[in-house]
Formats: structure tokens, C-alpha cells, sequence
């Protein structure tokens, strides 16, 4: 893609009206291309104006007086300790008493890094204009950050939870799927921090059949590091909807990752 | 305490600390900005006040992540916005049959309101920029922005609706942005000398 092309598409990109398949080659080009990337910084700020363009217009007098009563009825539910009722209203408000009732302490944890996450990715793409280095780290991260997104913000949203094994009984993790397609989001807490030359391995693994193990197929979900608290984050691209997997594992690899497990079992799916 | 003199990120500073009255303040700022965009995409009042309460309550749950000086709080929350009213209006539209003939000329329309003064906590200023902005542009540019923005449309589905080659539709975007994007240099430029 030559840049007369690319600038064709960078409105429709900002817009979010760009064609599945030419997402590729325009990040490609735009990893490459200042002058292109400078463009879509630019349209960055007309994005920012654009819903303000918007005519004006009145909500009920009664909505805010709905909203924080909502609020003080999520509230009540979140500290209380009896009835697992779910809250009124849909999508989000659910996920989140969701994880904040059933896992109170890794749904707190889940939804700050979701929410950490939301912003960043609204960020990235509403402050395009502070992007003057490392284009390539940044574009990347635009595109897995609004992967992030719409896993966190889909209605389809299913979350698998990951228990520490012996080898590391405090950790744990969750697997935020999109049932939708294969796309997952990986959170873990309180893993070590590993040595330089090691990495963390997502396996997916596939013919879970406790008599035949030698049937197993174990994918490879991807490596990440973890922070000093143990908190990491990987994004999970699998051939086939994360959902289907019947069973995961997380194991210590050289960096660069491994063909198939050859290091400590850490995280196993919750029983 | 009066909420009406601090600040976004002190509302926030407060909205984290489980402050519900600064979230009501901080509706009370943004709420018709939130509600104005939801209505113009979703066209149904009803729905419009979900998204802005599902909104607001993302705001509650996560005003933490926002970092103040990485953008504006507006912006985060119209972004929240347009993302989750884009995704309901693709669910709801597959059951609707649209005509997009007069798209632009209604488009920044939030219903039946007609035009007003805005007594919100925007700008007015930045509202009006970028109103003739987008009044300056071609029909057919409006059009397609309008098309792209309110209606979730990619270039090629919005190329079927017009049935214009896409070729047509990128182009009439391209210029569509470029064209915003001179006329909110030149109102800006124009402001400033108004103010000297």
C-alpha cells in the first residue's frame, strides 16, 4: 500500500468505518509512514469534536434521580453478602456485579484492569496528537487495546476462571472470552516475577480425556511477563473460539516461548 | 457541598472515593452531551437514557483509570458513548429497513429539540466550531461521515447504500476529514482574533 492509497482510508480508519480486510495493510503502511501517521493524529482532534456537532437534547428530569439510585442499588448489592440476585439494566452493570459478587476480590481487580485498559484505548485514539515516537509500539497497542475493548464491552463476555497449582498457590487468573469469536483477554494475579531469559506460556489445550493424555493437543495461547505484583495480561488470538478449549494451562518457558510445555505448570483451570 | 465550581478531575477525585453526589454532578455537567449523542444515534428516547445510565455507571465503576492528564474527560465519556451506541444500533438495525436519501440533511439533528442555546457545561464555542464545520461540508462528504459516524456504516456498506463506487465513498471521507479539519483551524484562528 502506497501512501495515496492509505490516506484514501485514514478518515475511515479514525471513523471506525474501515473494511475488515484493509485494517492490515494500512497498519503495515502506517507502521512505516510518518507522514500518514501524522495524518491520522491529526483526525484524532476531529474525532474529538465530532459528537459535539450533535444538536443538543433534554433526558427526562427524572434520569439522574434513576442513575444514582442505580448506583446505590449496585452498591448494596456488591456489600452484601446475601442474595445473589442480579441487578436491573444489562451488559455492563451485570459483568461487573457479576465479578464483584461471585469474586469480589479479582473482580475489583478484572474490572480496574478492563477499565485500565478502556481508558488507554479511548485515549490512544482520541489523543493521536501526542504520538511522536515509537509508532510502531503505539500502533500495535491501538490495535490490541480495541481487541481488549470490544472483548471487555461484549455482551457475549464469559469469563473462565485459573487457579494457582502447587508450584504457585496464590496466583490466579482469569480468561475474559468473547464467545462471539476467538478473540480472549488473559489476567493473572500474583504470578513471580520471572528472570529475564524466562516468560510465562498460555497453552490451550483440546481432547481433554483423562484416559488418553498422549491425545492432547495443546496450542499455543501466547507469552507474557508479570509486573512486581504478578499481574500480567495477554491477548489471545486462538485458531478456534477460546470457549471450545477444554482445558488451559500456564507454564515457565524460555523466552520466545515453547512448541509444547516444558517448564512448571503455575495456572490450571479452576475445577 | 457545592458541586458546581470544581473541577473535572476533583469531581473525579471525588467520584473515587464513592462520592455519589459528584457522580450526580458530574451528570449534571455531561448528562445532555451523553444523552444528545445516544439519542441522535439510537433515534429512541428510551433507549438513549439506557446508555446514558450505562454510561454513567462506567463512569462510576471505572473513574479511577481515567487519567486527567492524558485527555479530556468529555471526550473518554462521548467515546464510551458512541462505542456503545454504535453496538446496540447494529443490533437494532439488521431489523430495520433504513433510507439513507436524506441522511444529510437531518443528521445532527437530535429530534424534535430544534436548535437552542446551550446552558451545559460545554463550550459553546467548541459546539459551534464544529457545527459549521460540518455545515461547510459537501452534501455528499456529510453524507458519508454521517453515515460512518451515527450509522456504524464501513465505506463498502455505506458504497451499497449509495450504490456509488467505493472509490467515491473513500474519497468523499478523505475530503470530508480534510475539509473539518481546515475549518476548525480557521474558526479557531478566527476566535483568536476576535479575542485580541
Amino acid at each position: 500500500m502506497n501512501c495515496e492509497e492509505a490516506q484514501e482510508l485514514l478518515a475511515a480508519l479514525s471513523l471506525g468505518a474501515l473494511d475488515k480486510e484493509e485494517e492490515g495493510p494500512l497498519m503495515a503502511h502506517l507502521k512505516e509512514c510518518k507522514a500518514c501517521l501524522k495524518v491520522l493524529q491529526e483526525n484524532g482532534r476531529v474525532m474529538e469534536q465530532l459528537p459535539l456537532a450533535v444538536e443538543s437534547a433534554f433526558p427526562s428530569p427524572d434520569l439522574r434521580g434513576r442513575l444514582l439510585a442505580q448506583v446505590e442499588a449496585l452498591e448494596k448489592m456488591a456489600s452484601s453478602k446475601v442474595g445473589k440476585a442480579m441487578p436491573p439494566g444489562g451488559g455492563w452493570v451485570n459483568v461487573w456485579y457479576w465479578l464483584r459478587h461471585w469474586s469480589p476480590a479479582f473482580g475489583v481487580l478484572t474490572l480496574l484492569m478492563t477499565g485500565t485498559v478502556l481508558g488507554w484505548a479511548i485515549y490512544l485514539q482520541l489523543q493521536m496528537n501526542t504520538l511522536t515516537q515509537n509508532e510502531d509500539s503505539l500502533l500495535t497497542e491501538i490495535s490490541e487495546q480495541r481487541m481488549i475493548l470490544n472483548i471487555a464491552t461484549s455482551e457475549a463476555l464469559t469469563v473462565i476462571d485459573l487457579a494457582g497449582t502447587e508450584m504457585a498457590p496464590e496466583a490466579y487468573g482469569k480468561l475474559l472470552v468473547d464467545a462471539d469469536n476467538n478473540n480472549a483477554v488473559l489476567v493473572t494475579s500474583k504470578l513471580k516475577p520471572l528472570k529475564q531469559d524466562r516468560v510465562y506460556q498460555l497453552w490451550l489445550i483440546k481432547g481433554r480425556q483423562p484416559s488418553r493424555p498422549q491425545d492432547k493437543i495443546r496450542i499455543n495461547g501466547g507469552t507474557f511477563t508479570v509486573d512486581e505484583l504478578g499481574q500480567g495480561e495477554l491477548i489471545i488470538q486462538a485458531p478456534d473460539p477460546v470457549i471450545t478449549y477444554g482445558d488451559m494451562g500456564i507454564t515457565v518457558e524460555p523466552v520466545g516461548g515453547s512448541i509444547s510445555p516444558t517448564g512448571t505448570k503455575v495456572l490450571e483451570m479452576a475445577p | 457541598m457545592e458541586y458546581g465550581w470544581l473541577k473535572d478531575e476533583q469531581i473525579i477525585r471525588l467520584i473515587v472515593q464513592g462520592d455519589k453526589e459528584a457522580l450526580g454532578a458530574l451528570y449534571d455537567r455531561y448528562g445532555r452531551a451523553v444523552y444528545s449523542l445516544s439519542l441522535r444515534i439510537m433515534e429512541d428516547k428510551g433507549m438513549a437514557e439506557e446508555i446514558t445510565q450505562e454510561v454513567f455507571l462506567t463512569a462510576w465503576a471505572r473513574a479511577d483509570t481515567f487519567h486527567m492528564q492524558k485527555g479530556k474527560f468529555l471526550s473518554w465519556l462521548l467515546t464510551i458513548t458512541h462505542n456503545k451506541a454504535i453496538d446496540q444500533w447494529r443490533k437494532r438495525r439488521r431489523s430495520l429497513a433504513l433510507s439513507f436519501d436524506s441522511v444529510a440533511a437531518n443528521a445532527w439533528t437530535a429530534g424534535e429539540q430544534g436548535l437552542e442555546t446551550l446552558e451545559d457545561s460545554l463550550s459553546s464555542v467548541d459546539r459551534k466550531y464544529i457545527r459549521e464545520a460540518v455545515d461547510r461540508l459537501p452534501a455528499p462528504q456529510k453524507q458519508v461521515v454521517t453515515m460512518a459516524y451515527f450509522y456504524g456504516l464501513t465505506q463498502s456498506e455505506i458504497a451499497r447504500q449509495l450504490g456509488a463506487p467505493i472509490g467515491t465513498v473513500k474519497t468523499r471521507m478523505r475530503l470530508a476529514f480534510q475539509k473539518l479539519k481546515e475549518s476548525l483551524i480557521q474558526l479557531e484562528e478566527e476566535l483568536k482574533s476576535d479575542e485580541l
